[in-house]
């Protein structure tokens, strides 16, 4: 491993000495050219106050400033030296999609917005950055038309539903907002962890992450059962405890059961019907991934002599 | 920890009466600040499994919101928002940017959850992360970032024979971060980024970990037909160790996506991804290979798309192959008609018949409608059909749901908004079924015809039936006033229900009452 270590550590180390001179120059030289904002707000008084606060109102006006009012609404001098109706500026309100996600990346070059230009679902639904952020004003976080958690739900009416389930992650009460689980890995690819989709879960819940020596195949991402959290949770809301997309105890267990066909829990000759009827969770307690048993059993069972050799040791 | 709480709040304080005095203040300031408390008064069963609405709002005094943005010196734009500051939680979000070199954020969260209602069990949960982004040149961008996650208290053990080996108690604390360059010049633009991890558990050794990713990204026109022509490469090798039982894994990716658009209404993607995952615990070298093509036709009045993508998984000892299509259209009727509907679907196929799931076939389909008759009053209905066979297993798994929803807004007047969602869901496997269904109502009036007050009313109403019989409300009030020119009042009560009528201890019930008092403020 020593190899990728000292290759990692040499390529930044490059970067950054190549990245400082360049840096200190730029700190001290404005890029500084003509600005119009001014001549802007002579007509358009209205937005001042609209900027007033907002992100974008430190940059009109300067003259040192790189963004201008121009630099989003593009046209030519005529509009303000002639005539303003027959050299209109352009208006990314009413661009399409791509072309107003294009005006945004030339100051925000995020994956979040160069998504927006490409791949994002809201895109192909022809939903524009400019309908969840507003542009001149808004003191709400990233500048959007309301609280966040409020905002997507107002058009996805379906999770509004699966959040009113009883059991549910807390965007109500706003101590996760829809945010914090997308948006997060927007590169137009797929994500670049092993964990693929889950490892948005395991921000949180890092215990669960692994590896584990003993690795449950249905949680784990890349495996060729094609496992990960949503195999068994609803991440949205549900009805079952522990956002479990089905009963995982009696009289239910078809969380287990529709991969596992384990008809030695009801009768066999070791045993009897011993086991018939108990939750799975009873035993194989650590069904994320266990550390000391093939089957994810709980050590609690050692003592009743589970793990002798010839039964289920480990 | 009340020492640490109190503390953190102090200087939370502290450190915004210095920025309020602070003779580099000589820009514009706005916002607002809530001060309030809340009075919780609950009732539930001894089943600790259901978690019950409320485990995230604390009794007594708190600093209910601080919102502040606006520029300081010239023109260096900061925004402060703290929210819910109290010995039980607290969070906020500050973003610091100077224009054309830098940006800066630091968001710190912590809530301790409230596991059950006489509030003996807990579980602490604290997050902060910072990120800064310097923009030295137009050209070049650097960007680090950094994450914490401490969590300590209780864990809910749902399994009857005890804990698992996870044991009774969280106590971990998990670091993330990275750093990052990026260079672009026109349409390209290139990157290096290392991120790494690490998880340090106190209660089991054993489950301390650390990894790390190195990744490199080109975007940028094609050479052959730059105007037509956008490629995306992406590659990416990272490992994760656990270090005490000294076994790792390792991930490689590459990645390439290319789009063109031959006329403006056209657009073709083609997709390849590639990653293999060596893990030494298990053995298996895991390949995953997955090839997509998309087309895409827009007009003015509408769209329509489809693709293909052909999928295989191979771990030396199992391989399967998925083949997956989809297709829908959108279509804008007339300025207030919209209709979208599409369909997805794939098939799994085990070459060796060793998975445990062995094939799979799965669907879905979605279509809906919006109409806007006036400008104020919009109404919609959607249907969505989800289908997942397992076809050697006997398992299926089939769902249906239908959502409506209008909503009437009347400037000066108020406003009415109506969702209605209904869903079924049955399971099959060999050994039985289980089915159930939910019909869920949230409706809300907002009233504003009085001059300065603001009143509303909601109500979200659960019915889940057939193999289950839950019922669960939340009937919610709400006022707000202004008073003189910058401050108001605000109240908000709300009443909690649920219950599980099969299984009996699972209920519970609760009053909530926020009061907050707020002052509005603008400086130039």
């Amino acid at each position: 491993m020593t190899g990728p270590r000292v290759a990692v550590r040499a390529i930044l180390g490059a970067v950054l000495i190549v990245a400082l001179p360049a840096f200190a120059a730029a700190a001290a030289t404005p890029d500084s050219g003509p600005r119009e904002s001014q001549a802007c707000l002579d007509c358009h008084d209205d937005m001042e106050a609209a900027l007033h606060g907002g992100p974008h109102m430190v940059l009109v006006g300067g003259e040192d400033s790189r963004v201008s009012c121009t630099d989003c609404h593009s046209g030519t001098a005529s509009h303000w030296e002639d005539d303003p109706e027959e050299y209109p500026m352009a208006n990314p309100a009413k661009m399409g999609v791509a072309d107003a996600a294009n005006v945004c990346m030339a100051c925000h070059f995020s994956p979040h917005v160069e998504n927006q230009a490409t791949l994002s679902p809201h895109a192909a639904d022809g939903v524009t950055c400019l309908d969840c952020h507003q542009v001149h004003g808004g003191s709400a976080p990233a500048s959007l038309h309301g609280e966040q958690t409020e905002l997507c739900l107002s058009c996805h009416i379906v999770q509004r539903g699966e959040f009113a389930k009883p059991f549910a992650h807390p965007v109500d009460g706003g101590v996760i907002t829809c945010a914090d689980c997308h948006l997060q890995d927007e590169n137009q690819m797929a994500p670049l962890t092993m964990q693929g989709s889950s490892a948005v879960c395991l921000q949180c819940h890092g215990e669960f992450q692994g590896p584990f020596p003993y690795d449950h195949q249905a949680a784990v991402d890349y495996s060729v059962e094609e496992g990960g959290c949503l195999n068994c949770h609803d991440p949205h809301g549900s009805y079952q405890p522990m956002l479990l997309k089905q009963p995982y105890e009696a009289p239910h267990y078809q969380l287990c059961s529709q991969c596992h066909v384990v008809p030695l829990h009801n009768y066999n000759t070791q045993h009897g019907s011993e086991w018939a009827g108990v939750s799975c969770s009873e035993c194989h307690t650590d069904i994320h991934g266990s550390y000391t048993s093939r089957n994810y059993l709980t050590t609690a069972l050692e003592a009743q002599g589970c793990f002798a050799a010839g039964c289920h040791s480990r | 920890m009340t020492f640490r709480r109190i503390l953190t709040l102090a200087l939370t304080g502290l450190a915004l009466l210095a920025l309020l005095a602070s003779p580099a203040l000589a820009g514009k300031l706005a916002g607002e600040i809530k001060l309030g408390g809340i009075v919780k008064d609950e009732e539930a069963g001894s089943d600790l499994t259901a978690i019950h609405e409320t485990f995230n709002i604390y009794d007594g005094f708190s600093l209910t919101r601080v919102n502040l943005h606006g520029v300081l010196g010239q023109k260096n734009y900061f925004a402060l928002d703290l929210r819910e500051a109290n010995l039980d939680s607290r969070r906020g979000n500050f973003t610091f940017r100077v224009p054309d070199l830098a940006k800066m954020n630091f968001r710190y969260r912590s809530h301790r959850q409230l596991l059950d209602a006489a509030g003996g069990l807990s579980s602490e949960r604290e997050i902060w992360n910072g990120s800064l982004v310097v923009t030295p040149t137009s050209a070049l961008r650097l960007k680090a970032n950094y994450g914490l996650q401490n969590r300590d208290g209780d864990r809910v053990i749902y399994q009857a024979n005890g804990p698992g080996i996870s044991g009774g108690d969280y106590e971990y604390k998990l670091q993330t971060g990275g750093v990052g360059a990026e260079y672009s010049t026109g349409r390209r633009n290139f990157g290096l980024e290392y991120s790494f991890s690490d998880f340090q558990d106190e209660t089991m050794a054993r489950a301390d970990r650390r990894g790390g990713l190195f990744a490199v990204h080109f975007r940028g026109p094609c050479m052959l037909a730059p105007e037509y022509y956008t490629h995306f490469v992406r590659a990416s090798y990272g490992r994760q160790e656990l270090d005490n039982l000294g076994t790792e894994s390792t991930l490689s990716t590459f990645q390439y996506l290319g789009v063109v658009k031959p006329a403006d209404p056209l657009q073709l993607k083609y997709r390849f991804y590639a990653d293999r995952v060596d893990n030494e615990v298990t053995g298996y070298i895991t390949d995953y290979l997955r090839n997509d093509v998309d087309v895409t036709y827009r007009t003015h009045v509408g769209s329509v798309f489809g693709g293909y993508g052909f999928v295989t998984h191979d771990d030396d000892v199992t391989l399967t192959k998925s083949n997956v299509w989809r297709a829908g259209a959108t279509a804008r009727i007339s300025p207030r008609v919209k209709a979208k509907f599409s369909y997805a679907g794939s098939e799994k196929t085990d070459e060796e018949q060793l998975t445990l799931l062995k094939d799979v076939e799965s669907s879905r389909l979605r279509a809906s409608l919006q109409i806007q008759p006036t400008d104020e009053m919009t109404w919609g209905v959607s249907y969505q059909d989800r289908q997942r066979e397992f076809p050697l297993l006997d398992v299926s798994a089939k769902g249906e749901r239908w959502s409506a929803y209008g909503r009437l807004v009347r400037p000066g007047i108020g406003a009415l908004n109506l969702d209605f969602c209904y869903s079924d869901d049955e399971y099959d496997d060999l050994y039985g079924g289980y089915r159930a269904d939910n019909r869920t109502v949230t409706g809300r009036v907002d009233l504003e015809f009085i001059k300065d007050l603001r009143l509303s009313t909601g109500l979200t109403y659960l019915n889940i039936g057939r193999d289950l019989d839950i019922e669960k409300s939340i009937l919610s009030f709400e006022g707000h006033y202004d008073l003189l020119d910058d401050y108001f009042v605000e109240v908000k009560y709300n009443v909690y229900n649920y219950d599980d009528y099969v299984l009996l201890d699972r209920y519970y019930t609760a009053n909530v009452v926020w009061m907050n008092v707020g002052y509005r403020l603008s400086i130039d």
